[in-house]
């Protein structure tokens, strides 16, 4: 082992995860509440800091790194970045506080229960099909991304990389279940924001001021801070709107509202995690990525941006710190998609179609092993490194967001909406992605500008042209504005709602 | 358009909708605000002022940076604004 401090900071990280997972082992098995939704215990801040964590993958800490170095920091920050704390400011807006006391009335745990709830059983189930289809992709992107960072950095074969991270990730989230994953993304938030934006602050200062490293910076890109040539503009646009409605409408950010302690406290948490990443990507984005240029302008292998800057300007126990928020981000990100699967594929496919009677106990069973598959088989996956992580991410976020962004705004704020319309939105939105994507030659991540607006055609013509909802539906859609009481459910009640 | 609801249960409706799903809810219009800033940021900066740089930053990464700001300083303004919007 030729780095031996940095290698015993990634074992203690490592460590730390399995340590928070044991610590809330007792509690985590106590039911459904427990296991999925942190018994709805979470603050503001330790909610704001894990959702930032969430979001944050090795597709932002390695993947856009790269493109801000290759294609230009406006197009990383002001599309991406901006597009993303826009969607966390939307879903405060829009979204958070209604969906938060929507699980607590009916006691549920996977978004697409509200699918089932406001508009229809084939649109819950397709929802789900959705994630059960894309979350899975995503997840062996985190780990190949893991593996590689591990490979780079101290050497150990890719494939031992991939299965440490595979166990670890399995062990705590199946163990401790959404407690353990919120602590433990709270501690992966600070790694995170720490690393890259301290690395940013200290390339800054290291090569004297902002002015003069972005002077030497634009020597080896010239498009460094510019909007690139061979850039759409289709592309700027098309990705801030996929960034923004996926943090608007991804299930496994959505179910993050569910833990925390009320509409108010969902709220805080959104928009203390949208000023954390736009600091992100601002200023962490704009120091390491600038950097790399002036410490390794010809860089072939754009995923190593932040590798090449850490080695250059950390010392040896900062570059352990800067591992253990490698691994978080691959860690975090992966360790949501799979409490959502698990969440949904037990409340929607195994106790709607396999055990509408199953208690609490049998469906937490379900859902732990629909985890553990998934798990292992993305772990399998990652070992063979046959998928470009970029391209997944990509395809993921902008799946999600066509699938899921319009069902959920105009299920909340339109009464006319119905079940036909949420079906059309759901499966149009999808299937028009994969339509643009693979038959269509659209400018890169441009996909979300047709998907998005037919997934909205879709509920609205829908909706118009056959009956509206039943008026418990909007009785129910009033109760989770806050506008009116209706009883509540209890989570082993949910099962016949 | 079918007029699926009979008179009087569409009008019930309609007041309640006012209520809860209009501009009176805090959520509603301060997206409406953040929305079009957004939309009106795009077409005016990248549509007209694509090749205008200020300081070696195009004009349209400024506008989005300046957006940014602006929706983080809303939404702590809309905190309270919810607040006592839900206490009436």
């Amino acid at each position: 082992m030729n780095k031996p401090i940095e290698f015993s900071i990634f074992v203690l990280y490592l460590a730390a995860c399995i340590g928070i997972a044991l610590y809330f082992l007792k509690k985590a098995s106590k039911g459904e509440s427990a296991f999925w939704g942190a018994e709805r215990s979470i603050g503001s801040f330790v909610s704001g800091v894990a959702l930032f964590a969430t979001l944050i993958s090795t597709g932002s800490f390695l993947g856009f790194l790269g493109i801000a170095y290759r294609l230009g920091w406006s197009l990383t920050t002001m599309a991406f970045g901006t597009g993303v704390s826009l969607g966390f400011i939307l879903n405060m807006m829009l979204s958070g506080g209604a969906m938060r006391r929507y699980s607590e009335l009916r006691g549920k745990f996977a978004m697409s229960g509200f699918f089932a709830d406001r508009y229809n059983v084939p649109t819950a189930v397709a929802a789900t099909l959705v994630v059960l289809l894309l979350y899975p992709f995503y997840a062996v992107a985190e780990l190949i991304g893991a593996g590689l960072a591990l490979q780079y950095l101290f050497g150990i074969p890719f494939t031992v990389a991939v299965l440490i991270t595979g166990v670890v990730l399995g062990f705590y989230v199946l163990l401790g279940g959404m407690l353990s994953v919120t602590w433990n993304d709270f501690m992966q938030g600070f790694l995170k924001f720490g690393v890259m934006v301290g690395l940013g602050i200290l390339a800054l200062y290291a090569f004297g001021g902002v002015g003069p490293m972005l002077n030497k910076a634009r020597m080896a890109n010239p498009f460094f801070l510019t909007l690139h040539p061979k850039v759409s503009p289709w592309t700027y646009i098309g990705l801030s709107l996929g960034a923004g409605s996926f943090v608007l409408s991804s299930p496994h950010l959505v179910m993050r509202l569910f833990t925390v302690k009320d509409a108010a406290t969902a709220r805080k948490s959104l928009s203390l995690t949208a000023f954390l990443i736009f600091v992100f990507h601002v200023l962490g984005y704009l120091g390491v990525a600038g950097a790399a240029l002036i410490i390794a302008p010809k860089l072939v292998k754009i995923d190593q941006v932040l590798f090449v800057t850490m080695d250059a300007l950390f010392p040896a126990v900062l570059k352990g710190l800067a591992v253990a928020g490698i691994m978080a981000a691959a860690m975090s990100t992966t360790s949501g998609m799979l409490l959502a699967i698990g969440a949904e594929f037990s409340s929607n496919i195994y106790k709607r179609f396999f055990r509408p009677n199953a208690n609490q106990h049998q469906s937490l069973r379900v859902g732990k092993i629909a985890i553990l598959v998934v798990v292992v088989v993305a772990t399998l996956a990652g070992m063979v490194q046959t998928l470009s992580i970029g391209v997944i991410v990509a395809l993921t976020l902008e799946g999600i967001a066509s699938s899921f962004m319009a069902p959920l705004v105009v299920g909340l704020w339109w009464r006319r909406a119905n079940g036909v319309g949420g079906f059309l939105g759901v499966a149009g939105g999808f299937v028009s992605f994969l339509v643009v994507h693979f038959l269509f030659k659209v400018p890169l991540f441009a996909e979300a500008l047709f998907s998005i607006p037919i997934s909205f055609l879709g509920i609205i013509i829908g909706s118009l042209l056959t009956a509206p909802p039943k008026p418990e539906t909007i009785e129910f859609l009033e109760a989770i504005h806050g506008q009116k009481q209706i009883a509540r459910q209890a989570p082993a009640q949910a099962v016949e709602a | 358009m079918t007029d699926f609801y009979p008179a009087e249960e569409r009008q019930h409706m309609e007041s309640r909708q006012k209520s809860y799903m209009s501009g009176k809810n805090p959520g509603f219009y301060f997206a409406a605000i953040l929305i079009g800033l957004w939309v009106l940021c795009w077409i005016v900066f990248m549509g007209f002022f694509r090749k205008d740089v200020w300081a070696g930053v195009p004009a349209v990464t400024w506008s989005m940076i300046a957006f940014g700001i602006v929706a983080i300083i809303i939404s702590i303004i809309a905190i309270p604004v919810f607040k006592k919007f839900e206490k009436q």
